[in-house]
């Protein structure tokens, strides 16, 4: 009899064990973390009723990349959601250029080894300074290497309310100055136009002025989906003082948008200084069927 | 001279217009004759995409190890769609285009293993390591959906929902498009949204 008790709770603590330390359970909860994301912010406080700046920060393990905002062929554009106080507006992801992954003609636009997604937040007029707020960022991402695992994280800092000028927090300065550099915006020294030609999207990009600098490398990114192939080359052209780039419509193609959107990647920079390496497109995109 | 070289030029460029139209003719295009293929299902049985005229057939770009495909099975979702399709007398083909070595590749053996163990209900898995039907589709994603109509005409291409997500949650909360399709199909309609962006994993093919 004795003999029995000790075995059936030799067998439950077996059993027990097994449930709880399934391999299923550990993988599930610790082992498949390839991204770790934080929350961080540009300055040490917030004024009343002005914006400040916060970014999540991914780092993603050597081999494994995250989503651009178009993740391309496959893939899922990190998403985040806010929870803020009454009043608080947090503006759209400022998403830096992406760069391009390509596994057998599968096309994904995203970021390896780290990004910072900045985000500029408004704080009320009305807040009470001397106070602490605390804001808090469900972060949702893909991550791929081979196989793709989801991953999510709820984040949150806490800043004081004072009256006067934020100081910049030195910690993190260099990262929201690197992301800046990155992010695609317009400039005065190029006219860009896109236009449809047939089963054709041709972009025209010229300089306002004198450019003498020849671009090599320049690649158009679309943030539109089912507009164009990703993963046909994509034929760039010198055309008088600028460049023209002819890329393929997709199959798939969904209704033809009245405006084109999207990136123009060169490594060698559209600045004379050439630290300006992607134009921000919003275009309207011309019919010449 | 000068005019038999032209002539020449002209017949060398006719005959790539010809191959290139021909080629074009080959790939998936929405409205247009679906691509034939002929592949070995998990049983060894061959399957001819021409063997089903007269019935509407469905293809499902899979792969068990994709977070996209776990959460379209580990709902029910797929599992409910290939048994509600099949009682209508659709033919429905999971393909699974991961080569050897990669994610989701799966010898006939652990195909039907799998395939019970999900308790689906395809008609057919089908076995497709070379990739070559993938390519031929253009399957891009797990899962990648097409619809072809009985009259053999591809009618959908692109995902299975409008729900970008991994999250199982999201499956009530989706606008199924293949349910739809399928519903117009069999009521004899014209499928109103024929694309939609695909969503999921890429597929593993061979490098």
């Amino acid at each position: 009899m004795n003999k029995n008790v000790s075995l059936y709770s030799i067998v439950g603590l077996i059993l027990w064990l097994n449930g709880t330390f399934s391999p299923r359970n550990r993988t599930e909860n610790f082992l498949q973390m390839p991204v770790q994301a934080q929350l961080i912010s540009e300055t040490k406080s917030i004024k009343p009723g002005t914006k400040f700046c916060v970014a999540v920060r991914l780092v993603m393990d050597e081999g494994w990349h995250t989503y651009w905002k178009n993740p391309g062929d496959s893939g899922l554009p990190t998403s985040i959601e806010w929870t803020l106080p009454e009043g608080f507006i947090a503006d759209d992801i400022q998403w830096p250029f992406p760069q391009l992954f390509e596994t057998s003609d599968i096309i994904g636009f995203g970021y390896e080894s780290e990004v910072c997604l900045l985000t500029d937040i408004e704080a009320p007029s009305g807040l009470k300074t001397g106070s602490v707020v605390r804001l808090s960022a469900s972060v949702e991402w893909l991550a791929c290497r081979e196989e793709c695992v989801p991953g999510r994280s709820e984040l949150t800092i806490e800043l004081p309310v004072k009256e006067r000028s934020p100081e910049p927090d030195a910690r993190w300065a260099g990262y929201f100055a690197s992301t800046r550099k990155n992010l695609p915006a317009v400039s005065s020294q190029w006219e860009i136009s896109a236009a449809l030609k047939r089963n054709k999207i041709s972009i025209q990009v010229l300089p306002t002025g004198i450019f003498d600098r020849k671009m090599t490398d320049i690649v158009f990114f679309p943030e539109q989906e089912r507009l164009v192939e990703y993963s046909e080359p994509q034929t760039i052209q010198k055309i008088d003082d600028g460049y023209s780039i002819e890329i393929q419509r997709s199959n798939a193609a969904a209704k033809i948008p009245s405006r084109l959107k999207g990136v123009l990647y060169t490594p060698q920079g559209w600045d004379t200084s050439a630290e300006l390496r992607a134009l921000l497109v919003d275009v309207s995109l011309d019919n010449n069927l | 001279m000068k005019r038999t070289i032209l002539t020449s030029v002209f017949i060398l460029f006719g005959f790539f217009t010809a191959l290139a139209f021909a080629a074009n003719q080959m790939e998936a295009e929405i409205g247009k004759a679906a691509p034939d293929f002929t592949l070995p299902d998990s049983n060894g049985k061959s399957h001819a995409l021409s063997d089903y005229k007269g019935k509407v057939v469905v293809l499902e770009w899979l792969n068990h190890g994709c977070p996209f495909v776990k959460k379209h099975y580990g709902s029910g979702n797929m599992q409910a769609l290939q048994k509600a399709y099949a009682e209508k007398g659709v033919i429905w083909f999971s393909v699974i285009s991961s080569a050897p070595g990669k994610q989701g590749y799966c010898t006939p053996e652990q195909a039907n293993e799998i395939t019970k163990d999900k308790n689906a209900a395809p008609s057919a898995v089908l076995l497709d390591p070379e990739g070559s039907v993938g390519k031929l589709y253009g399957a891009k994603t797990t899962p990648h959906m097409f619809i072809i109509s009985k009259e053999g005409a591809l009618v959908y291409n692109g995902g299975i929902d409008d729900i970008r997500s991994t999250d199982v949650e999201d499956v009530a909360k989706a606008k199924n498009y293949v349910r739809i399709a399928l519903d117009e199909l069999l009521a004899g309609k014209e499928v109103t949204e024929k694309t939609s962006q695909p969503y999921g994993c890429s597929v593993k093919y061979k490098d």
